[in-house]
């Protein structure tokens, strides 16, 4: 892409993997979602680019500085490495975005919000590293999540501490020894609406329990999903036959516990007496869940654990995919070695006799 | 244990060491019979008795017995048991036995009491006999598998149409003649040659109703071993599948017991297109043969009439029963049915809907489901469950053509020709009626004729004994009360397990619903909810309509649940008009679950006894995947 593009929405074409330079690794992954079918949608937000963050340096020359500060740090004295860390992100956090790029972050919330429908929008806003094949913690730093910001200021700024969390100590040392070039690391920032979910959960689009492929099992609670990712709760369970929708095991589960956002982030209640033992799905929900499951597998061509979640506000009524990954405690190997006693070459006589 | 009277009684301690005993049915002659049955015995051949001598008694009472409510809903009369408990006594068990050795189950020991059948099965437990039987299957069972259409098609088929064919050729006097043939002396014959007939061609008749019995079994528990090879590889490889997930993979089959239905809808259709003159005389109150009559006048209703009269042979050979009944008639006899059916269809027509199953979308909706399946597995595990599959589509329509052409083109031409003996008997005053030759079994029958050829020998003017009017008389009673009798699900000692494949697949048989039966014959208590096989998936609610007799399947109201011993092939045409149905008998490859899948019909099969818990009336609702069914409210 020849001119810089500094925002980019979940639901362009162009957010996906093909672009992890641009929208880094969480996003594109966000974008990669939406191309898994009509139905599977993300919680809807939009990236702010590495083109924005190089635009930022560059205006306010904080490369210069980064450059100087690091150059006299002796990379195997921790507590000098802390220092500068300090001193770089006070430096990033407290500069100010340049106008043409504050307008365009600006413009895009305010889609955002028009879209979301609601002006008491709450959206989390995390970095998004372009390194994928990198540990995210080394390179990126960790404390790069913040939950329930709500008004244009705080987006900013937050957005300012994710592309400040590129100079943790910890990432500083990692690159700095594994010899990067300072002016290539680049960091994008993803700003995403927080589901008001009533019921989330997780699935995976096999039985987990034996590796069959034609079952999802579904579980749910109600709130939002940490909770059950989490393990505070037994979830409600159900393990659907995908082909023909059927759910052949349900378990509804007592459940003590949900998680609620707050103002600073999430926490546990005590769930309602009235809600405990209801199942925090509906049938009908478990089918679109079990649809949305088969269109996300199909895409990515292996069994997913997939995080979702369902918002409801009135009629209305959102189903979420909130992140997807390759399921990896049954792959094709194991199963193939599973079966290795092929019954392939026997007639359908002797078939029908070893099942007498 | 021993012969304590009366029922369930307590058979030793359970095995699991508390005290609690378990129940077993009773014996047969612990059954009380209403006296109006007493010497019921009498209409069946001996060996179908139980309990006539000690050494006999001792074998029976060891067994487990249970009712074929499948086949023997309603009691079988004397003559038309040849061709079903008396057929399936030679056929069906030499088939396990002594044709295809299917290891496991040796065969089925037939008894009748008051005109029900109870069968028990008898297996193989030897290490060496299952060896041996196993080598046998094998080789043999593979060949059918291999060369299924050739040997169907080509065989099969051919010798069952020529069987038909063969009965309907024999010829039957209305009467013997006043004198011999003057042929008898020209060409010195010596002898009359109709009584020679007489008896030849109903010797005949019995034995090619036999074959034809022989014929009916042949592929049949290939077809189901076949099936039942394709659920267990289905739940081994997708473990958790649903009866109803299955069953939707083998459905859409191109049987032609679903033929008379597709006929009556291209008819209805052809009516709509010839118009007015044909849809006014097919609406209209007339009787069929005033219908006929009528429509012949008018060159589209000829056209009509003429297409009518080419499909009519051999798909209107469809019995009002399931076969097994001389008196239910079949359509070609009285075409009261395809005629109501007619006339229901082409409303629809009018009303814009569409008729039949469309069947395409049936079969791509069904190839979409098993190629999701298949995408689930590994290269080797898909090359088994094609294998499987493959098996099954190709021998399964075998299960249901088979129906067709033994139980309904074939019985109606026997009792056909078996009431032209009939007439003939009432010709010489030995009956009164002659449906009443079906009151005496196949060798009193013998001995009817025989005795009907003696008194014309005899010469004009002889003695006619009525004896036998005086005993058709009494056993019509008799076999009115049969009917109004409810035999026990099951005699003797209940199994701790069922094992046997075909008797859970082909009955419905299961441990469970042997418990549920001792449990009713225990409790009889107020039940509202029964459980069976979710056997054609989608929820139902609404009120029942319990059909017992299936004449009276023309009383289903749009709308109503089918509550039935069984399901009915002939009853096909009015499966739209239902939104769902129960049945007592039948496992998830019994013909009543194949129907209502092809029909898209919900249904819950084998509860064991809706038609005498559900009334007519009741609001229920069925799911056709759990397989519960439920009374929501009992009707006023």
């Amino acid at each position: 892409m020849a001119d810089p593009t500094y925002t980019l929405h979940f639901e362009s074409p162009d957010c996906t993997k093909a672009n992890i330079g641009l929208v880094g690794g969480k996003n594109a992954s966000l974008g990669e979602l939406m191309e898994a079918g009509e139905g599977v949608q993300v919680p809807p937000g939009f990236a702010v680019t590495t083109d924005f963050y190089e635009a930022f340096i560059e205006e306010q020359s904080l490369g210069e500085y980064i450059s100087e500060r690091l150059s006299t740090v002796d990379i195997d004295d921790d507590n000098a490495v802390a220092a500068a860390s300090e001193d770089i992100r006070d430096h990033i956090e407290s500069a100010d975005f340049p106008d043409f790029l504050a307008d365009e972050l600006e413009s895009s919330w305010q889609k955002l919000q028009s879209e979301a429908g609601t002006d008491d929008l709450q959206v989390a806003v995390r970095s998004s590293a372009t390194a994928e094949d990198l540990p995210d913690a080394s390179f990126a730093g960790q404390q790069d999540t913040y939950l329930n910001v709500t008004d244009f200021e705080s987006v900013k700024q937050r957005t300012k501490e994710c592309m400040a969390s590129l100079f943790t100590a910890r990432a500083i040392t990692y690159r700095e020894k594994h010899g990067f070039d300072r002016d290539e690391v680049l960091i994008s920032v993803g700003i995403q609406k927080m589901v008001e979910a009533r019921t989330s959960g997780v699935m995976f689009t096999l039985n987990p329990a034996n590796g069959d492929q034609s079952k999802v099992r579904i579980e749910a609670n109600w709130g939002l999903g940490e909770a059950v990712v989490s393990g505070t709760v037994t979830p409600d369970s159900f393990l659907v036959d995908k082909p023909v929708y059927k759910i052949v095991d349900r378990n509804v589960k007592q459940k003590d516990v949900m998680t609620v956002p707050t103002d600073a982030g999430t926490e546990e209640v005590e769930i309602d007496d009235d809600k405990r033992d209801v199942p925090s799905v509906t049938a009908d929900e478990i089918v679109k869940l079990t649809d949305l499951a088969k269109s996300i597998e199909r895409h990515y061509d292996e069994p997913q654990d997939i995080e979702w979640a369902i918002e409801e506000d009135g009629d209305d009524k959102r189903f979420y995919i909130l992140q997807s990954r390759p399921e990896t405690t049954w792959n094709e190997d194991d199963e193939a070695s599973a079966n290795a006693t092929s019954t392939s070459s026997s007639s359908t006589a002797e078939r029908i006799l070893d099942r007498l | 244990m021993g012969s304590d009277q009366g029922a369930p009684a307590t058979a030793g301690e359970d095995p699991s060491g508390t005290v609690e005993s378990r129940e077993r049915f009773p014996h047969a002659g612990e059954l009380e019979l209403p006296e109006e049955l007493d010497g019921w015995e009498d209409m069946y051949p001996e060996y179908f008795q139980f309990e006539l001598t000690d050494d006999r008694t001792d074998y029976e009472r060891d067994r487990f017995w249970f009712w074929d409510k499948k086949d023997t809903t309603e009691p079988v009369m004397p003559w038309d048991m040849t061709i079903s408990a008396q057929a399936w006594q030679i056929a069906m068990a030499q088939n396990t036995s002594r044709v295809f050795a299917i290891p496991p189950s040796m065969s089925v020991d037939i008894r009748v009491v008051a005109g029900y059948a109870y069968f028990t099965g008898i297996n193989v437990e030897d290490e060496e006999l299952l060896q041996e039987r196993a080598q046998i299957f094998a080789e043999r069972s593979e060949y059918y598998y291999e060369n299924y259409d050739a040997l169907y098609n080509g065989i099969w088929l051919p010798a069952v149409k020529e069987i038909g064919n063969e009965i309907d050729s024999l010829d039957v006097p209305a009467e013997l003649p006043e004198y011999v043939p003057d042929d008898v002396i020209t060409e010195a014959k010596g002898q009359s040659q109709s009584t020679l007939d007489v008896i030849r061609n109903y010797n005949r008749l019995t034995e090619l109703a036999l074959e034809g019995w022989q014929r009916h079994f042949e592929f049949l528990y290939l077809a189901y071993l076949a099936y039942m090879q394709f659920t267990e590889t289905s739940r081994e490889l997708f473990p958790d599948i649903s009866d109803d997930a299955i069953g939707k993979m083998v459905s859409a089959v191109e049987a032609d017991v679903f033929r008379p239905d597709q006929e009556l809808n291209e008819l209805a259709e052809l009516a709509v297109e010839l118009g007015d003159d044909v849809i006014d005389v097919l609406t209209s109150d007339a009787s069929p043969d005033e219908k006929m009559e009528r429509l012949r006048e008018t060159e589209a209703g000829s056209e009509f009439m003429d297409r009518f009269d080419e499909v009519k042979d051999p798909w209107f050979y469809m019995t009002y029963g399931d076969g097994f009944h001389s008196y239910k008639g079949s359509w070609i006899e009285d075409f009261k049915a395809p005629f109501d059916h007619l006339e229901s269809k082409i409303d629809r027509l009018q009303d814009g809907e569409e008729l039949g199953r469309d069947f395409e979308a049936l079969q791509d909706e069904r190839d979409e489901i098993v190629d999701e399946y298949r995408r689930y597995l590994d290269p080797e595990e898909r090359e088994e469950f094609d294998h499987a599959y493959e098996t099954c589509m190709t021998v399964y329509e075998y299960a249901e053509n088979h129906q067709f052409w033994i139980e309904n083109w074939l019985h109606t031409i026997i009792f056909r020709k078996m009431r032209e003996f009939g007439q003939l008997l009432v010709n010489h005053g030995l009956l009164e009626d002659e449906a009443d030759i079906f009151l005496f079994n196949r060798f009193e029958v013998a001995e009817l004729l025989e005795e009907a050829c003696e008194t014309w020998a005899l010469g004009r003017g002889a003695f006619v004994s009525e004896r036998w009017q005086d005993r058709a008389e009494e056993r019509r009673q008799m076999f009115e009360a049969a009917k109004e009798w409810d035999p026990s699900p099951a005699l003797g000692e209940p199994p701790e397990e069922v094992t046997d494949p075909l008797m859970q697949m082909l009955w419905g048989i299961t441990t469970e619903k042997v418990e549920n039966w001792l449990d009713i014959e225990s409790e009889a208590g107020d039940e509202t909810n029964l459980e069976g096989f979710g056997s054609s998936s989608g929820q139902v609610e609404g009120p029942a309509r319990v059909i017992n007799d299936s004449s009276d399947i023309d009383k289903l109201e749009e709308g109503e649940v089918l509550v039935a011993p069984l399901t009915n092939p002939a009853w096909a045409p009015i499966f739209p008009r239902a939104a769902g149905a129960v049945t007592d008998d039948g496992g998830i490859t019994s013909h009543a679950a194949i129907v209502c899948r092809e029909y898209g019909l919900p249904a819950v099969t084998g509860t064991g006894h809706a038609t005498s818990v559900i009334e007519t009336g009741d609001l229920i609702r069925l799911d056709g995947e759990t397989g519960e069914v439920e009374i929501l409210e009992k009707a006023e």
